[in-house]
């Protein structure tokens, strides 16, 4: 008996068998693809939304900043009564003074700008040590002769608080997260100096495992606290 | 009969292609989406404008009040050099250079009397400037307008408490244990921040340090009288 042609036809079927493999792959796999967006899909509607929130309360901050602005020259000219020069030059400078002193005005000078971060960010077990190394910080510049400090441009005043609140940090009431960037005017060597010294601040937080980075400048600007605070107990002895 | 096999194959490896192409146009595409860190990162910033908004709008109001109150003292016949001295006032007290009184909480921290046990540190027993800083801190964000230590201010953007052998030195002047923190504010919210039990004042009671805090109904805080500011330059007004 002769063979018959069928080793011929498996030839060609054992091509197709690999093919049809490599299809049902490719068709498994667009699959699963489709699949996952439409799970992502919610996510991606939640996105949409989140960044139109983001994108309101940016142009309602730029509204409220305009507007502030425009009061406090309509204050400003009510004092004055327009004319800035009928007032006695030495109150001026008083006033100025007084308002540089407790944070009221921007205010510009040498110093440095240090980073402080976490290796890693989103570490919230670490946002309790965090919080107490700026309260720590903060004093070793006062130490060093600090001026005036801000901490993502929260500008310390005669009674700001850094609190912890959650994996946040409260700075003047205000949430404020990692990386912080914090500025100092005073002696850039002598502030510089303080910290980087043997033993000193950054050595002990760098041996802690967070990232601290700090720069010398010429011109180191911090901008003022927003509002006039007002105190409910304190009063001026009488 | 090979040739339409071929044909029949070369089709199949054409489907392919076209599958394998539309499957890497959808890869490209993926990017568009967010993923969770990206969706994370954009709630923070939300939260963070929320917070910068709602002190916006507390500052607008502050504005509009003060501007009435001007508008007030102007037509009752206040001279532009009393309004302004007016404002020094009101400036001098925010920055801490008036004497202020008002209710507050007396807290006395001195270094433990517990004998020393086999291997334990010394420094766990002796009151740190590290800790009234701690201290000083926690009153402060219980709402603590006005803060001394051993009769003197203590403002948070300008004294330093820094250890210097035995003593510590606030604005520049030397100090001993015991210290007695005075601290003008809510006396309940303030009494509540010490001896709270997650409080740092806490810690240092279990590590045996003395330290108690009294309600007074009437403090008195001396005024800040530091030093100058030779760095900072400011736009005149």
């Amino acid at each position: 008996m002769k063979r018959p042609t069928i080793t011929k036809f498996q030839k060609h079927t054992l091509w197709i068998v690999p093919v049809c493999i490599l299809l049902g792959l490719f068709i498994a796999m667009q699959y699963k693809q489709f699949q996952s967006e439409l799970e992502i899909g919610g996510t991606s509607a939640n996105y949409a939304t989140l960044s139109r929130q983001y994108n309101e309360l940016k142009i309602q901050k730029e509204i409220l900043e305009s507007d502030i602005e425009q009061l406090q020259k309509q204050l400003d000219q009510s004092i004055t009564g327009g004319d800035p020069e009928s007032l006695t030059p030495e109150l001026r400078e008083e006033l100025q003074y007084y308002m540089m002193a407790g944070g009221f005005t921007d205010v510009s000078g040498q110093g440095i700008t240090i980073q402080f971060d976490l290796p890693d960010a989103e570490n919230v077990i670490n946002a309790d040590h965090f919080y107490q190394e700026l309260v720590l910080l903060t004093n070793e510049l006062h130490a060093a002769g600090a001026e005036a400090i801000s901490i993502n441009d929260e500008r310390i005043i005669a009674n700001s608080e850094i609190r912890l609140a959650g994996s946040a940090i409260m700075i003047n009431g205000q949430s404020r997260r990692a990386p912080f960037e914090i500025k100092a005017i005073g002696d850039m060597d002598t502030l510089e100096g303080a910290l980087s010294m043997r033993f000193g601040f950054i050595e002990r937080v760098r041996s802690n495992g967070y990232f601290i980075e700090v720069r010398k400048s010429e011109a180191v600007e911090i901008a003022k606290y927003p509002t006039k605070p007002f105190f409910r107990h304190a009063e001026l002895k009488q | 009969m090979i040739a339409q096999k071929k044909l029949r194959l070369a089709l199949l490896w054409f489907l392919a292609g076209l599958i394998m192409a539309a499957y890497i146009m959808i890869l490209q595409r993926s990017p568009d989406y967010p993923d969770m860190s990206e969706l994370a990162d954009l709630k923070k910033q939300i939260v963070s404008l929320q917070s910068d908004n709602q002190r916006l709008e507390a500052n607008l109001a502050d504005l509009q009040d003060s501007l009435r109150d001007t508008y007030q003292s102007i037509e009752e016949g206040l001279s532009p050099e009393e309004l302004l001295l007016k404002d020094i006032a009101d400036y001098r007290l925010l920055a801490g250079y008036e004497e202020v009184t008002g209710e507050g909480v007396v807290v006395l921290l001195t270094d433990s009397n517990a004998p020393l046990a086999q291997d334990q540190n010394p420094n766990r027993l002796i009151v740190h400037d590290r800790d009234i800083t701690m201290i000083i801190n926690e009153l402060r964000n219980a709402g603590a307008e006005a803060i001394s230590v051993n009769g003197q201010r203590y403002i948070i953007n300008r004294s330093e408490l820094y250890c210097n052998g035995p003593t510590i030195r606030i604005n520049d002047q030397w100090f001993a244990q015991p210290f007695i923190i005075e601290a003008i504010g809510s006396r309940r919210e303030l009494l509540a921040a010490i001896n709270s039990n997650t409080s740092y004042a806490f810690g240092l009671k279990t590590r045996g340090i003395f330290i108690e805090a009294n309600t007074s109904l009437y403090l008195t805080i001396p005024a800040y009288d530091g030093s100058d500011y030779e760095h900072l330059r400011t736009e005149d007004l």
